[in-house]
């Protein structure tokens, strides 16, 4: 269960940017009957800035917090229990989030050790996450 | 280098007091503009923003003391290079012997004709005072897409002027009536029917007699090198809904009531073939008062006002083709056919408007459409900006022109010179309801990065090239000396006939030709 305030926190650097694009999911009606019975913490790092972004889903209901993401052991499963770990440079999260990449790609950039995934099942929930930002709320 | 004081008490008499400075501080400000640092490292020089300082700065306060002025340059061998509202390195100074003619005591709006739907406007009026007091007589005029606070007066006579309205507005050299010209040796000319001996006025821009529009202006204006427009008239329109504006809060986040009769459609076409056929068929329509195509990002960027709030629309950037039309009205009957139209538009393409849907913008943007006021968002993401291309043609060349530019623009991108928009960065515009259409690539770098300036300039000098070997239209910048010498044999030696007039109008080369063509070959 994840603390209530994190909402309130100040949500830092590559965290703040992902909360904002997934805030608005919050008010979506089908992503929270979709996403009701479920819930996931997955950790997303950008290695070229300064905080990695924990997406917390408690029940159909979103949280994201920053985690300075240095030193390494700061985003270890270990210390932040995440199912889901995703990490590349924020210029190919860009391109990701705005489907300018295609899974060839995303793919040959994950061999090439450009992007590295942990719990790939519960990313796809990521993916799917994401879908619901360009659907009409109505 | 300051000017000899006999000289200078010379332009002092024009002037009076306290309207000429040759100090330091004042003279090197004015040697500074933004992305000079592009311009200067392009023709091969070291990148910084400042241009050769000019020796003094005057300010004349009417056409009669621009015409003394101009005299005295010619008398003592000094060149010229006059500005109003300044914005750009176009009004910057090509040489040291120069002096700077700042027109911005020159500030009146002359004339507003409503029923005949002309204004007359001195060069420091700029289109954001302009627009507010047409406003008053539920009239509009057109504006670049630099924004409203550049001068319309420079814009017509003397820049290119594709602008967000340009579906109902057109392009700036299109809307040009009388003008008030000081040519270089000082003669005034007057074009059109302000030139008449009896009754002029300035309803009209052409003759009695040839035509000078064409050697006035041509397409994209000589930038001062063709002497000092100090009165024009230009066209007005009817404004596109109410005028009655309610505004309340601080900038940039305004509240403003956004006018009954004005709606905003964003669809993807998903591909360009798609886009153009959409375009085409909105603009068949003659409905719109905005219709452009803009890059993903640059569909975010228009709807925001930081990096955070443009970086939080990425799920608008998803599309690929998208096309923003703005469709506004006087009456709820007009209002009812144009989105009648639309519906028709959308039903028969397959499109969905993502406004109200998906994304819903704060209200401030309809204000900013209404005032011309988007180009400043493409400075959000690294503070620097500037375009390439500049293309006028159909809406076919300037997608292939789009397409073609992205793998050179992907090769600056990677280098790290340039900011990722994914090649795409690109604003289309229809003129005068699709009748031709206008197309440039945004770019945005860091002008306080030298590795960045450099790379920029490079990108933009082989943007250059490609559109010259690929035949994709002359660049919104060719112009100078080495610029129209590389066009101007692919393009029926159109610089031969550009230099005759200027040897013609300018035999002595005191209007700085830096920006233009030298009267002489190099």
């Amino acid at each position: 269960m994840p603390d209530l305030n994190l909402a309130k926190e100040d949500i830092r650097g590559f965290a703040g940017l992902i909360n904002n694009v997934v805030a608005p999911l919050n008010e979506n009606i089908k992503f929270k009957e979709k996403f009701t019975n479920k819930s996931f913490k997955i950790l997303l790092n950008a290695v070229n800035l300064n905080y990695a972004a924990s997406i917390i889903l408690d029940h159909g209901i979103l949280y994201v917090k920053s985690i300075p993401n240095k030193p390494k052991e700061n985003l270890s499963k270990k210390s932040l229990n995440w199912d889901g770990f995703i990490e590349m440079d924020s210029q190919i999260f860009l391109a990701i989030a705005m489907k300018r990449i295609s899974l060839i790609g995303v793919a040959m950039k994950w061999l090439t050790r450009k992007i590295k995934m942990r719990g790939i099942l519960k990313l796809l929930n990521l993916l799917k996450m994401f879908n619901f930002l360009t659907k009409s709320n109505s | 280098m300051v000017l000899e004081s006999k000289i200078f008490k010379e332009f002092e008499d024009i002037v009076g007091i306290g309207n000429i400075n040759d100090g330091e501080v004042i003279t090197n400000t004015y040697a500074y503009n933004w992305c000079m640092e592009i311009f200067n490292y392009m023709e091969g020089k070291e990148p910084t923003p400042f241009s050769p300082t000019p020796k003094a700065v005057i300010l004349p306060s009417n056409t009669e003391e621009v015409q003394k002025i101009v005299k005295l340059c010619n008398k003592y061998g000094l060149v010229f290079k006059s500005q109003s509202t300044g914005l750009g390195p176009w009004n910057q100074p090509s040489t040291d012997n120069s002096i700077i003619i700042d027109l911005r005591r020159m500030n009146k709006i002359v004339k507003i004709d409503e029923k005949n739907l002309y204004t007359v406007i001195e060069p420091y009026v700029s289109g954001a005072q302009l627009q507010a007091e047409l406003m008053k007589y539920n009239l509009n005029c057109h504006m670049p897409g630099a924004g409203p606070m550049v001068s319309p007066l420079a814009s017509h006579t003397s820049m290119n002027g594709p602008g967000f309205t340009s579906p109902q507005t057109g392009h700036s050299a299109r809307n040009v009536l009388g003008v008030e010209w000081v040519l270089p040796d000082g003669e005034i000319l007057r074009l059109g029917s302000a030139g008449m001996k009896n009754d002029p006025d300035w309803f009209h821009g052409d003759g009695p007699g040839p035509s000078l529009r064409g050697i006035m202006r041509g397409w994209a204006g000589a930038k001062s090198g063709i002497g000092v427009f100090t009165r024009v008239a230009i066209k007005l329109f009817p404004y596109p809904c109410s005028t009655d504006f309610n505004i309340n809060g601080y900038s940039p986040n305004y509240d403003f009531d956004i006018p009954d009769f004005m709606k905003l459609y964003v669809m993807d076409c998903n591909n360009f073939k798609k886009l153009e056929s959409v375009m085409l068929r909105v603009e068949q329509e003659e409905i719109s008062f905005m219709c452009s195509y803009l890059s993903g990002l640059a569909v975010m960027a228009i709807f925001s006002n930081s990096i955070e709030s443009l970086m939080d629309k990425m799920a608008i950037g998803q599309m690929k083709a998208p096309i923003v039309v703005i469709i506004a009205a006087r009456t709820e009957r007009e209002f009812e056919y144009k989105q009648k139209v639309m519906d028709l538009v959308m039903l028969e393409f397959k499109l969905k408007n993502i406004i109200g849907n998906i994304y819903s913008p704060q209200p401030i943007f309809y204000a900013e459409a209404l005032r011309s006021n988007l180009g400043l968002h493409g400075f959000i993401a690294t503070g620097g900006f500037q375009s390439s291309k500049g293309v006028a043609d159909t809406a076919a060349v300037c997608l292939k022109s789009t397409k073609m530019n992205i793998p050179l623009k992907k090769k600056y991108i990677k280098k790290g010179a340039i900011a990722n928009d994914f090649g795409e960065g690109t604003w289309m515009t229809s003129y005068e309801s699709g009748h031709y259409f206008h197309m440039e690539a945004p770019t945005m770098f860091d002008q306080t990065n030298e590795h960045s300036v450099k790379g920029m300039a490079e990108y933009m000098d082989q943007s250059n090239q490609l559109d010259l070997l690929k035949h994709l239209g002359a660049p919104f910048f060719v112009e100078g000396n080495r610029m129209h010498e590389l066009f101007g044999p692919h393009m029926s030696n159109y610089h031969i006939w550009l230099r005759k007039i200027k040897k013609a109008f300018d035999p002595n080369n005191i209007a700085d030709s830096g920006f233009y063509i030298l009267p002489k070959e190099n």
